[in-house]
């Protein structure tokens, strides 16, 4: 099976990166005071809603039954979006979609693309294989812009420079917008509302002049064939609107039954994300406007493979809201370059190695960066069981050599029950020279425990040897 | 095989056997209760937008007020927007352009 690609090479194991990244002082104080932030935010918004339960209720059975019946709901929109004037093209893994959009760029004659901020398109990569063609593909969420010219990578799905504070990004601006396109004032000062005046300065002139905008979708709707994007700072929109062909980049996980079911998850999807009762701006979009071209990617890139595990596959359901990253102890602490992926935190941990299996060192310890406190599960609004899906694939990783050992060896003596019997009785005549302490590293376990007392002799022995207890 | 039927094939095989679940809709419809006005102001207001309640004469006045404090000299609405008297001198409505 061909390895997926989930935007960021996978290198060393997250103990390792987790070790690295708490000894840097700066980056735990900006991601306690954002994640404390954005966690006291949802929390009262969601505690604003006395129907909270229900929505999730119905949040969570909308995505399971669309999931069920998925093949049916992507024809569906896929007859939809042609009739309203769209073209779908589907994509298998990152490289095919990829390849279609470079194609699609290519053939407008344009090398220039403005984007909206998209995690399928940083799970492929799209705008490193842009560039590979000669496309320069330009961010223009705030913080995707940061990341960006920082060249950067990002650490958290909704913010992905969260582990930037003002001053850092106002030197960032006035040392790399020049190299990108209008600059940042000679004056710039790290006060937010100056940062936020320079991005927009240097934004606007982008969005006038791009004349391809690639996006993705945070739903899909069926019955209509209609996108919906929601965000909170209007870029996306001016992406959306603006240029003349617009290419859309879908998960086939994305896609909602009925127009009707936005009810649900404009509800639950900004009270859980930014801690809003609704986002500034949400935009949906049916086929191609008048003088506009749109193009619908339909994206696998690993996500059927995890559609066919039983206990897996609720990962499907996430709607990328990212409040299981903000209450988790370890993200909290860890930040999110640690999980090697574009998809960090808890989501992260169970999604990652799915996607891409478990092949490295990173992915195998991916499903270990949990407590298994479970604050995942609680907050998250499609009800994902994260740590049940965590203990699964820890079972499924393959253990270090010690343990893979000793579990050789267990199974060797189990399979017969001669062996187990031979064995019982030696452990038996020996129990005197058994310790009261083990050894050792392993010392560490008795001190505060005894170690079980070794019985004279086996159940089995005691059945023969009394014929139960009757003798 | 096109990626559209290995991916379906996929989704299908995947699929193979699982139930499919019921969806309950218990959370709270539409509000029943009218005039709401103060909540959706209170709403707005916390997205530190400015808001000004008038009456429908006072609305192009309320507009120019608004237009003037920001030192806008033009302004563009969409086709359609709702003209309430004429526009004052300082400002004109610029024409709207159809792509």
């Amino acid at each position: 099976m061909s390895v997926t690609f989930l935007g960021m090479p996978a290198t060393r194991p997250f103990p390792r990166n987790a070790a690295r990244a708490v000894r840097d002082s700066q980056l735990r104080f900006n991601l306690r005071k954002a994640t404390r932030t954005i966690r006291a935010r949802r929390a009262s918004v969601v505690a604003e809603a006395p129907d909270w339960a229900e929505l999730r209720e119905a949040g969570r059975a909308i995505k399971e039954h669309t999931l069920r019946n998925l093949d049916r709901y992507l024809i569906q929109l896929e007859e939809a979006v042609t009739a309203a004037g769209g073209r779908v093209h589907w994509a298998a893994d990152g490289a095919e979609a990829n390849r279609i959009v470079a194609g699609l760029v290519k053939a407008t004659g344009e090398t220039e693309v403005v984007k909206v901020k998209s995690m399928a398109t940083q799970e492929i990569g799209l705008n490193e294989a842009l560039l590979e063609h000669g496309i320069t593909a330009y961010e223009t969420d705030l913080a995707e812009l940061i990341v960006q010219l920082g060249d950067d990578r990002p650490s958290h799905i909704l913010v992905p420079a969260i582990h930037r504070n003002r001053a850092e990004i106002r030197e960032i601006f006035a040392e790399h917008m020049s190299g990108w396109g209008r600059p940042a004032p000679e004056d710039l000062t790290d006060d937010p509302a100056a940062l936020a005046e320079a991005a927009r300065l240097h934004l606007r002139e982008r969005f006038l002049k791009t004349r391809v905008a690639i996006s993705g979708a945070n739903f899909a709707i069926a019955e209509t064939g209609t996108m919906v994007v929601l965000e909170s700072e209007g870029n996306g929109r001016m992406c959306l609107t603006l240029p003349r062909t617009l290419i859309s980049v879908v998960g086939i996980e994305k896609v909602l039954p009925t127009w009707r079911d936005l009810e649900v998850f404009l509800q639950l999807l900004p009270r859980s994300s930014t801690g809003e009762r609704m986002n500034p701006y949400t935009s949906t979009w049916t086929g191609a406007a008048e003088g506009q071209e749109f193009h619908l990617v339909l994206l696998d890139n690993g996500r059927t493979g995890v559609l066919a595990d039983e206990v897996g596959r609720q990962a499907l359901r996430c709607i990328r809201c990212s409040a299981c990253l903000n209450v988790c102890p370890v993200y909290e602490r860890a930040g999110g370059h640690a999980y090697g992926s574009v998809y960090p935190g808890p989501i992260g941990a169970i999604l990652t190695p799915q996607l891409r299996g478990m092949e490295s060192e990173l992915d195998r310890s991916l499903p270990y960066a949990s407590s298994l406190c479970g604050a995942c599960y609680e907050v998250c609004p499609v009800a994902i069981d994260i740590p049940s899906v965590l203990v699964d694939l820890r079972a499924r990783a393959r253990h270090p050599w010690p343990e893979r050992a000793g579990m050789a060896a267990a199974g060797w003596v189990f399979e017969r029950s001669g062996r187990l019997a031979r064995l019982q009785r030696a452990g038996g005549r020996l129990r005197r020279l058994v310790p009261r302490r083990l050894p050792g590293p392993l010392g560490g376990w008795t001190d505060t425990r005894d170690l079980p007392e070794v019985p004279r002799e086996s159940f089995r022995d005691w059945w023969d040897r009394t014929d139960g207890g009757r003798r | 095989m096109s990626s559209r039927d290995l991916i379906l094939a996929r989704v299908r095989r995947a699929l193979a056997g699982v139930p499919d679940v019921e969806i309950t809709r218990a959370y709270r419809g539409p509000s029943q209760t009218p005039g709401e006005i103060r909540l959706f102001e209170e709403r707005v207001r916390d997205y530190r937008a400015v808001v000004h309640v008038v009456d429908e004469a006072g609305v192009a006045e309320r507009v120019a007020l608004s237009l003037a404090a920001r030192g806008a000299r033009r302004s563009s609405c969409p086709p359609g927007s709702p003209r309430h008297g004429s526009p004052p001198r300082t400002w004109r409505r610029s024409p709207t352009t159809r792509r």
